[in-house]
């Protein structure tokens, strides 16, 4: 992901630097008048983490991040930095009992990459090897469907603003091991040091197939949304009206974020650096933490559109007092 | 058939979208193939394929029949609705363990993507969560609007999956469908192969390609093959090894082709084959199964007066998930031993199986 952000975006930076825990930090425009700001989007997905090979050469794994194990067999995944194939299979349902119902656990689940011996594998694979769902990325007109779109969507949104160019003195955080409790971003949080900050995010839906029912999260189709507050923040409310009075001076949709279960960089960010300032403004994303997510491209506009006009106002009229 | 390799032949079969009741395209594809060689091909009214290969050589022949059904299971549409929400059924026996978050193809007035959901984990109790959701709780989402998706789906509509082929190491591919486009892939190749060498064969050869296996063998219990053959080899998959299944309930991964035996096979034919497979250098495994061998020999074995029937298995591991995995070396060594079958058959053995030519003349 560094590798990538950095071809993308070296032209754009001023300069950038990836820090002890692995962040890619970048800055632009840090000698412009204005707050400082910190947009941080993490680079992490959620994945595999291979902790044992078996004699037999199936590699065993545990869940990096949150996974419901429900959406692991019958799967496609990629092992390693050798980006080795593999598949999480299933007992065949003719070979179970017919009263046997019980979901699939992690641990009785492994991934086939076709080695025959436990040495085989290891020529290819090591235990401490991540490995991902192996989903291509399409776009069906409005839809766009992958794997990791949380949160490559946020770091897309980021790299948007970054090539854009916000008109205040501005640090980039990719972050890391967000999935694994909001790691990154407290170190990264430590040495910007920002006045305020914008975490990009991608956030449940639970839409469907309901869109009525009591549970649901945010809805595709109704543009970014805003969290009042979940598990791991309560955000900055001048800061959030803010953003509200932006949206809606110009025009742009936005939701609420109507759960306050799950949490993001926000978490470790507002607590950083004797308290930072933060709002995250977060795409609607169906299937979050599965092998195929969806989002809509109207939604990913108006986010940047968003932000775009909430950083252009911070700049004419400093942080809300 | 140059150029041609075993392996893309199971590739572009397994890519073809076929789910029970709907195998028109499939059909006209493993058609396509056989008339290019030359092949006649025909249909009857229930949708099974014919090919006939006849032998090169003068005088009565018995006549062999190669089977493999060419259905694979899949998902039918049960209601579209006001939110654009797809409700699924299966077509065949589809593990529910395997649909979550499964990317499929919807076959409407065009092809539509969608993913399968189901009811969100919070909105279901912890006891819910332990097991398997059942089919009401399942769902296909386009990510269209619900006109969109009522203008181009409707009820009855069939599903496959869309997880494309992968290369695993040791020569094994996964992919949906292998579940019998694996069985279609050998007894296409051993037909086309045969076709190429008529002038060596001692016997007649017929190819059925059977719809609705899934379903309940249903072609093969209509299916008619005139003449009506003195023997039938079935190629479908058996249960790989792996983790999680008991030794004595699979069969070796890799460690070739598996010949059945129990009530639905015919001693002779399997004798036969087992004898084949020794002179050719095939390994072949065997596989036990006291009532029906769950293919289309069940079928097959009282069709008509009665075809003397056998069942060679290919081993395949995760049957009837999207992930289905074989061996292309069993593959290949199953496909030499029907071509071997065909080549080397002696026409007394064959027609001491059946009866013999007179006995077979039926009204």
């Amino acid at each position: 992901m560094r590798d990538v952000l950095t071809e993308a975006l070296a032209g754009y930076w001023d300069e950038a630097r990836t820090d002890a825990m692995g962040n890619l930090i970048a800055s632009r425009g840090l000698d412009r008048p204005g707050p400082k700001a910190l947009v941080a989007a993490h680079m992490d997905e959620v994945g595999f983490l291979i902790d044992d090979i078996d004699e037999k050469g199936f590699l065993r794994f545990k869940a990096l991040g949150g996974l419901d194990p429900r959406v692991l067999p019958s799967k496609r995944v990629i092992c390693g930095s050798g980006r080795v194939p593999g598949v999480i299979g299933a007992i065949p349902h003719h070979l179970l009992d017919k009263d046997d119902d019980r979901a699939p656990a992690v641990e009785d689940l492994y991934i086939d990459i076709g080695a025959r011996t436990r040495d085989e594998a290891t020529k290819l694979v090591r235990a401490g090897d991540a490995a991902t769902f192996d989903t291509a990325f399409a776009v069906y007109g409005p839809l766009i469907k992958g794997k990791a779109l949380d949160d490559r969507a946020g770091c897309y949104i980021a790299a948007r603003l970054m090539m854009g160019d916000v008109p205040l003195p501005v640090h980039y955080a990719f972050t890391v091991q967000e999935e694994v409790g909001l790691r990154g971003a407290k170190v990264a949080a430590n040495r910007t040091r920002p006045d305020f900050a914008v975490v990009l995010e991608a956030t449940t839906c639970a839409d469907r197939p309901d869109p009525a029912s009591p549970g649901h999260s945010t809805y595709m189709g109704k543009g970014p949304v805003l969290t009042f507050q979940d598990a791991s923040s309560v955000p900055s409310r001048k800061l959030l009206d803010l953003l509200v009075a932006t949206a809606e001076r110009e025009g742009i949709p936005y939701q609420w974020k109507e759960t306050t279960f799950g949490g993001n960089d926000a978490g470790s960010i507002h607590k950083a650096s004797g308290g930072i300032p933060t709002v995250s403004v977060s795409l609607p994303c169906r299937y979050i933490h599965s092998p195929c997510s969806f989002l809509y491209w109207s939604d990913i506009e108006k986010t940047v559109q968003l932000v775009t006009a909430f950083f252009a106002r911070i700049s004419k009229e400093g942080l809300p007092a | 058939m140059t150029g041609l390799s075993l392996e893309s032949l199971l590739v572009e079969l397994a890519e073809v979208p076929g789910a029970s009741g709907r195998e028109a395209g499939v059909a006209a594809a493993i058609a396509g193939r056989l008339n290019a060689a030359g092949i006649e091909t025909r249909f009857d009214r229930l949708g099974n394929l014919y090919a006939t290969i006849l032998s090169g050589q003068p005088g009565a022949k018995p006549t062999l029949l190669l089977s493999a059904h060419m259905d694979t299971i899949g998902l039918v549409v049960r209601d579209v609705d006001e939110h654009g929400v797809v409700r699924i059924l299966p077509i065949g026996g589809v593990n529910r363990r395997t649909l979550l978050g499964l990317e499929v193809w919807i076959h409407g007035k065009e092809r539509v993507f969608g993913v399968v959901g189901a009811t969100p984990p919070h909105l279901t109790t912890p006891a819910e969560r332990k097991k398997v959701a059942p089919w009401e709780q399942f769902f296909v989402d386009t990510g269209l609007g619900a006109s969109e998706v009522r203008a181009l789906v409707r009820p009855g509509d069939w599903i496959t999956f869309a997880t494309a082929p992968v290369r695993l190491g040791n020569g094994r591919l996964s992919s949906p469908g292998l579940d019998n486009r694996a069985g279609v892939a050998a007894v296409l190749w051993s037909g086309l192969r045969l076709a190429a060498s008529r002038a060596a064969l001692p016997v007649d050869v017929v190819l059925c390609f059977t719809v609705q296996e899934e379903l309940g063998t249903r072609g093969a219990a209509a299916a008619e093959p005139a003449p009506l053959p003195d023997a039938a080899v079935v190629v479908d998959v058996g249960f790989g090894d792996m983790p999680g299944v008991k030794p004595r309930d699979s069969i070796g991964f890799g460690s070739g082709p598996a010949l059945t035996s129990g009530p639905n096979i015919h001693p002779g034919v399997r004798r036969y084959l087992a004898a084949v497979a020794e002179r050719l250098g095939v390994r072949v495994q065997d596989e036990v199964m006291a009532g029906s061998s769950g293919t289309d020999a069940w079928e097959l074995q009282v069709a008509g007066v009665g075809i003397p029937s056998a069942v060679v298995s290919i081993p395949l591991r995760y049957m009837h998930s999207t992930v289905e995995a074989v061996n292309l070396a069993d593959l290949e060594q199953a496909a030499r031993l029907l071509e071997a079958a065909c080549i080397e058959a002696d026409a007394a053995e064959v027609w001491g199986w059946s009866g013999g030519p007179v006995a077979r003349e039926v009204e």
